[in-house]
């Protein structure tokens, strides 16, 4: 029985070492609390063990994960992980860089990018709008993701980087992140708001002159000036980012680059992970399967008492036999439950390949505790 | 001062936490005291279907005896705090433009501080002849990171808007959300690393705002039932890795899963442990068992008993 299938309940059916053989761009999607970064460092990991240069984009990493691949402290740039040779075979031959996004600093080289002069950029990076905004509103995270997805690609320095996106309830917030900043940013109501008080625009600039007089009675005077200086600046990026949101989505449509969605045996997590396949239809990703993590082990078709029986026989202690037993009744319920789950999944049309990784007996927070995870995303090579 | 005894409180904490089931059963558990009590979640509606209604969207909606619901939708909030600023015959010029929807989505906190605004309205203690009163109102808010922004928009606003009337409302919301006799905060967590860590850095980000933290749930708590030399001797039982899978005889097959979860709960103790040190002398912890099944509205009442103590 390979190590990635539970003992007799559902089984994977996805292997990564033929889907990622070649990949260039590695997204890996999912809600918050999934371990979608532990996955996407033990993926990274076991593709440098593999022989490529691999860079791992990671978001917000658990603080001992964070501490055990150096990135402690540092932002935006790409760390290298020390790799010690994996027994048996005893050679590291790739590299395994991860880098933590930082959305402002992000933020502040593409506005310095695509800003008309020094000046304007200046402008924009001062002003209190934006300072809120690129930290803070809802999509520029996911933006900075891919801006900087391609930024580490266009280095050249990498075989394969590896996404972690940020957590979304619906895991194609992200994939429409660029097209709707740059709608946003190109908006003819966005023009309208920044010559309120032009002549000649009928209706819709009347309507937009009475509007922004409402809008400083409600919100404030200084505000609205700050919306409309960011805006008159931004908007001037607007071509810019525009072609960057073109450029991002034709990456995103490569045959090289595959989606995978990471998910934990909860009803919601598999929910959004059939939500995902089902938008899916019409659109030019390459969506390779599904990663369930922290699957619950147990004997599935054995009850307390011949799991005690046997127990007893092997220790010769009634008393821990049973309460052995005891502890597998309960992990079995947990470990039926999350069987009952991913089978009621895999039963929907057209389900993708799985990947079951079961929960681990110790967390992981160093490199050789990913090298344990990597033997369950890798099975076949264990 | 007793939980249930204010009139606001925040339900938060990371994704997956069951925020949303602990926000309910602390709505019946005010119910069971005779309390009036609606129940508020921004950005989403899964609250009817847990009381087995259908979806209220953004409409106060009566779905048990003393229990409203309302899914609040920041849009409409806004609509809402416009409404009551520029009056309803000028709201309605207004009411379907895009520049309007634009600057909502692009004005920082703008759309947090309407929405807190909400809480305000519903948690008044007098809402005039046309509204239904509250005795308490619980918000399952979003996860920690977006309620934290919440609760910080409005002095973000205050300082944004130099002037004008959304200046003066935010300084009243700012008042309201560090006014511990008010408004109180349930934070719940889980029994692992990011969790903890991310339960203790809210639970001081909220002292910095001066925002009261009622209770902090620990969620989904596992134990053992065995001591760690006797799960080792079980687990020794098992040729290989205790979490690869193994055949043999039955006992070599259970030995690694009663290995894993033991030493499983033996981290979550360690975690339970850590979050109580870390907390702040007086600020209640309480824990709630794991569950295998999804909270149906049957399991509520048991939760609410779990919770009482807690909450009294």
């Amino acid at each position: 029985m390979s190590a990635g299938a539970a003992p007799d309940g559902v089984t994977s059916t996805l292997d990564l070492d033929s889907t990622l053989g070649d990949a260039r761009v590695v997204v890996l999607a999912g809600g918050g609390g999934v371990g979608k970064t532990t996955t996407a460092a033990g993926i990274g990991l076991g593709l440098a063990r593999r022989g490529r240069r691999v860079c791992v984009l990671t978001i917000d990493p658990a603080r001992r994960l964070a501490d055990a691949l150096g990135l402690q402290g540092v932002a935006d740039e790409p760390v290298q992980v020390p790799l010690e040779p994996s027994a048996p075979d005893g050679d590291t031959v790739g590299e395994l860089w991860v880098v933590m996004l930082d959305a402002k600093s992000t933020w502040d080289g593409l506005i310095r990018q695509y800003a008309d002069s020094p000046e304007a950029a200046e402008k924009v990076l001062q002003n209190r709008v934006y300072k809120e905004f690129s930290g803070a509103v809802a999509g520029t995270q996911e933006y900075t993701a891919v801006e900087k997805l391609h930024e580490l690609l266009a280095s050249g320095r990498w075989d394969v980087v590896l996404l972690d996106t940020p957590p979304t309830r619906n895991a194609l917030d992200f994939l429409d992140a660029p097209q709707r900043l740059h709608a946003f940013l190109d908006s003819r109501a966005l023009q309208l708001l920044l010559k309120p008080a032009s002549g000649g625009l009928g209706l819709l600039g009347r309507g937009a002159g009475v509007f922004t007089g409402l809008l400083k009675r409600a919100l404030g005077v200084d505000l609205l000036s700050d919306l409309m200086e960011f805006f008159g600046v931004l908007g001037g990026m607007s071509q810019g980012f525009g072609q960057r949101a073109r450029a991002v989505q034709a990456l995103m449509a490569e045959p090289r680059t595959v989606f995978l969605l990471v998910a934990a045996p909860h009803p919601e997590s598999l929910e959004e992970a059939a939500a995902f396949r089902a938008t899916l239809s019409g659109r030019d990703i390459h969506y390779a399967g599904l990663v369930v993590n922290r699957l619950t082990r147990a004997v599935l078709h054995e009850d307390e008492a011949a799991v005690r029986g046997a127990l007893e026989d092997a220790l010769d202690d009634a008393d821990l036999a049973g309460r052995a037993a005891g502890l597998h009744e309960r992990v079995r319920g947990q470990a039926r439950h999350d069987d009952a789950l991913i089978a009621a999944h895999l039963a929907a049309p057209g389900h993708e390949p799985v990947l079951l990784v079961p929960q681990l007996a110790e967390d992981v927070h160093d490199v050789p505790g990913l090298d344990r995870l990597t033997e369950h995303l890798f099975p076949a090579a264990g | 001062m007793a939980l249930l005894d204010r009139r606001l409180l925040l339900v938060t904490g990371k994704g997956g936490t069951g925020k949303t089931s602990i926000a309910a059963a602390l709505g019946v558990l005010a119910a069971r005291q005779g309390k009036r009590v609606l129940i508020a979640e921004v950005a989403g509606e899964r609250l009817s279907s847990l009381f087995r209604h259908r979806p209220v969207g953004h409409h106060e909606t009566v779905v048990e005896e003393r229990i409203s619901l309302q899914a609040i939708d920041p849009i409409e909030a806004a609509h809402d705090f416009l409404r009551s600023q520029v009056g309803g015959p000028v709201h309605r010029v207004i009411f379907q433009n895009r520049l309007f929807n634009l600057t909502m989505t692009a004005a920082p906190g703008l759309r947090e501080v309407c929405t807190v605004d909400r809480f305000r309205d519903l948690s008044q203690e007098d809402r005039g002849r046309k509204h239904p009163t509250y005795d308490l109102v619980i918000v399952d808010a979003p996860a920690t990171g977006h309620a934290m922004a919440m609760l910080r928009s409005p002095a973000t606003y205050s300082g944004i808007a130099r002037g004008g009337p959304i200046k003066k409302r935010a300084d009243e919301l700012s008042a309201l959300v560090a006014d511990p006799a008010r408004t109180g905060v349930v934070l719940c967590a889980l029994p692992e690393e990011t969790p903890v860590n991310e339960t203790l850095e809210t639970a001081e980000a909220l002292r910095g705002l001066g925002v009261d933290l009622g209770l902090v749930v620990l969620n989904r708590t596992r134990g053992t039932l065995l001591g760690d030399d006797e799960a080792e001797r079980i687990g020794a039982l098992a040729p290989g890795a205790v979490d690869e899978a193994s055949d043999g005889d039955l006992a070599v097959r259970v030995a690694g899963p009663v290995l894993v979860e033991h030493r499983r709960a033996r981290r979550e103790d360690a975690q339970r442990e850590r979050l109580a040190a870390g907390l702040r002398p007086g600020v209640a912890l309480t824990a709630l068992e794991r569950r295998d099944d999804e909270v149906t509205r049957e399991d509520l009442g048991e939760l609410a008993d779990a919770l009482a103590e807690a909450a009294a």
